[in-house]
């Protein structure tokens, strides 16, 4: 049966707020205490959040089973609706509708529940919940406030609405701005699924420059804080990688804001960012060989099995990779760069007057214009004589001009969305035959190194060396990709001119 | 015996228990409401439940009466779904239960008591009508039109939202202001508090009071009011025409 469900903030005399509901006609009875244990799942971008549905694994207390809720409409959800299986006990990854579930949030909740009967006999479930949380990695339960939950059967949303409204204003006993997912996080010192972006982090059209810059570092410390925990226990190989995005970005903004941030800091700042940047892109290269070993072994002919001596060989060298970045990210001097990125340029330069500070919206348009610049000078160039590095150069350039769009987007109400599409085109064409070839010299050099040890069987080399043809061939692919798609660059040049420049400057967003 | 004089409720329950509180505060003895308990804001069945609960006594103003023409199943609802400003009224018909109706009907529109030996007439406009204003501005040849009972010492209404006390030809008039839908540019709530201390003497003042005006803005959005604007109680301010 579907039901409504709130939950207020239980402060105060819990006899005030009984003897008040009597008064006004409400019959309170016990029905007895409950005690369950649960975890809340979501994906790593945080899409069942999004969408309001909270995936609840949950113990009462003898077994495990699936609840699905959401916050207006918390509901015991068809079987079709939830993973058949039942949840891991110990947070493991879970896999439903295709997509890779992990642990969000650990729930313990002791709970008293009664029956409230309103005077026009509508019954409630009213429960006074003592709750405590704990992130997927944390040892410790942190406990929440007393909360107190109110449910009713479906359809009668405006009684749930009325005697909220008796809790709130007559008794002083706060509503949730949330629900117990939501507040959960809050107490457990954790970010909401998926990891949106902050609205104080969004630039707004009256930002000087300095203030941008400062706002995007920010940003991008938000996201690697936000992953960190999912990264070190190895969760989903995603967490990994936006760590590595959000490093990049926040490289990329130091280059781009740098004058304005202090030349020296942002210098410094990029130096640490390239250290852990080093440690980031060691793990994450090894996730995508894996990933396209896999992928290309089933494409080759015969589908010849991963020799076992290949499969151990890049495990062991992603244990190692993992472990040199678990100690990195747990330690101090990865702290002190999210603290250094969180705190440079806090306040406006002392040395300017305001007349002469740069907004951020009058100098976007030359910041993309001169992004677009750089390969417009590429273009120029034939395509079919460009070198693998020239072309992971040309890659790098789009990259940054995906970045520079992205970081003004919001500034400009969107208009970049199709132009950051065609950099993300190029991007994954360059960066697929970028990722071969890493991958072709990887396996020539892995190959060596078995060859040393004494643990290259034939079967092995036969599979390197049909492996590294299979990734010159997708090499190939690329590049003709990418020569095809390099024609149609002046349309993404003029995407970008109707955008901001040649044409007129676009409004900036309310 | 002190008398707190609410009116103009407008269905903001937590503007009423703001006011009641207040009125707690006060050591007020009795509580009377002038009118105008319900309509055009989100908690309409809240504010009737404390009322009846608390065995409130009240006349009912010019929205319950309209109200009260939508009772049952009838077309006018549909009709009047479609003017903007009686929208409000509609939504207002689909929350009520037949309790809630029953004791809308058994408002009356005038009442009269003697508190203290002192005659006392409560109304909503004016003792002709529902509709009619009595503002500030009030004089005896006014007063005089009302052809009030010559024994009535203390002329309680509302409706206009704008409060104040004035003696007015030997009779004390007293307009409560608005509980929950202020309009004279303060957004604190208003209600009016009376001292009766024998036949002869009764001193009257106006209480204004905050609410958690953004409750209030925040059940406007969810519970979907037709043509609540949020603004307007925020600055205590009506910018459109009734």
């Amino acid at each position: 049966m579907k039901a409504v469900e709130r939950c207020f903030l239980f402060m105060g005399s819990q006899r005030r707020a009984w003897s008040g509901l009597a008064a006004l006609g409400y019959h309170l009875e016990a029905v007895g205490a409950e005690a369950w244990r649960g975890t809340y799942y979501d994906t790593h971008s945080g899409s069942l959040f999004r969408r309001s549905i909270r995936l609840l694994g949950v113990q009462d207390p003898a077994e495990w089973r699936w609840r699905i809720a959401e916050p207006a409409t918390a509901a015991e959800a068809p079987l079709e609706e939830i993973p058949e299986d039942p949840p891991p006990p110990d947070d493991a990854p879970v896999t439903w509708r295709g997509q890779r579930l992990l642990p969000v949030l650990r729930v313990r909740v002791h709970q008293r529940v009664f029956k409230l009967t309103a005077p026009s006999g509508q019954q409630f479930e009213l429960a006074l919940v003592d709750a405590a949380f704990a992130r997927p990695m944390a040892r410790e339960w942190v406990p929440g406030r007393r909360l107190l939950s109110l449910s009713i059967p479906e359809g009668q949303a405006s009684e749930v609405a009325v005697i909220g409204s008796f809790l709130r204003d007559l008794f002083r006993i706060r509503p949730l701005p949330g629900d117990l997912l939501v507040y959960g996080l809050e107490v457990a010192g954790a970010h909401l699924p998926g990891a949106p972006v902050p609205a104080e982090l969004k630039l707004r059209p009256d930002d000087t420059l300095r203030q941008a810059g400062h706002k995007l570092l920010v940003r991008q410390a938000f996201k690697m804080r936000a992953n960190v925990e999912g990264a070190r226990m190895d969760l989903d190989p995603e967490f990994v990688h936006d760590i590595r995005v959000a490093t990049r970005r926040a490289r990329f903004a130091l280059r781009l804001f740098g004058d304005e941030l202090g030349a020296a800091d942002a210098a410094a700042l990029r130096d640490e960012l390239s250290w852990i940047a080093g440690l980031l892109g060691q793990v994450r290269d090894l996730d995508i060989m894996q990933q396209n070993i896999r992928r290309y072994a089933v494409e080759l002919a015969g589908r010849p099995p991963v020799p076992a001596a290949i499969g151990a060989h890049l495990r062991r060298c992603r244990t190692d990779a993992l472990d040199a970045l678990d100690d990195a990210l747990g330690g101090e001097r990865f702290q002190r760069i999210l603290t250094w990125m969180e705190r440079i340029a806090e306040g406006e330069r002392p040395d300017l007057p305001f007349d002469q500070l740069r907004r951020v919206l009058d100098a976007a348009p030359p910041l993309i214009h001169a992004a677009t610049a750089r390969l417009q000078r590429w273009f120029k160039r034939e395509p079919s004589k460009l070198e693998p590095a020239q072309l992971h150069r040309i890659r790098i350039h789009f990259k940054r001009l995906r970045y520079t769009c992205e970081f003004f987007n919001d500034l400009f109400g969107d208009v970049f969305a199709e132009a950051i599409g065609k950099c993300v085109e190029f991007q994954d064409c360059l960066g697929e035959h970028q990722d071969a070839q890493v991958a072709q010299a990887r396996l020539r050099e892995m190959a060596d190194r078995l060859a040393e040890d004494g643990g290259a069987t034939t079967e092995t080399l036969i599979f390197v060396g049909g492996m590294i043809q299979q990734l010159e061939g997708v090499a190939r692919e690329c590049r003709r990709r990418f020569e095809r798609n390099w024609k149609k660059f002046p349309r993404l040049i003029a995407a970008i001119d109707a955008a901001t420049g040649s044409g007129p400057v676009p409004e900036p967003a309310s | 015996m002190r008398v707190v004089f609410l009116s103009d409720i407008h269905a903001n329950f937590p503007a009423l228990c703001a006011a009641l509180d207040r009125a707690r505060l006060l050591k007020a003895e009795r509580c009377i409401v002038a009118g105008d308990i319900v309509g055009g804001g989100p908690h309409p069945v809240e504010v009737i439940r404390l009322l009846r609960e608390r065995s409130v006594l009240a006349v009912g103003g010019n929205v319950e009466r309209k109200l009260l023409s939508l009772r049952g199943k009838n077309k006018r609802r549909k009709r009047w779904l479609k003017r903007p400003h009686c929208a409000h009224l509609v939504w207002t018909a689909r929350q009520l239960g037949e309790a809630e109706w029953d004791w809308l009907a058994a408002l009356p529109a005038v009442l009269e008591m003697d508190l203290e030996s002192v005659p006392v007439q409560v109304v909503h406009g004016t003792p002709h009508s529902d509709e009619e204003y009595i503002f500030p501005s009030v004089t005896a040849e006014a007063l005089q039109r009302f052809e009030l009972d010559p024994a009535v010492r203390v002329l309680v209404c509302g409706h206009s939202h704008i409060p104040f006390t004035k003696k007015v030809a030997g009779i004390r008039v007293i307009n409560c202001g608005a509980v929950g839908r202020p309009v004279d540019g303060d957004s604190r709530g208003a209600f009016a508090v009376a001292e009766f201390n024998g036949p002869t003497s009764v001193n009257a003042r106006i209480v204004r009071f905050r609410y958690a005006v953004n409750d209030l803005v925040a059940d406007l959005e969810e519970r979907a009011v037709p043509g609540a604007r949020g603004g307007e109680y925020l600055r205590g301010v009506k910018l459109r025409g009734v």
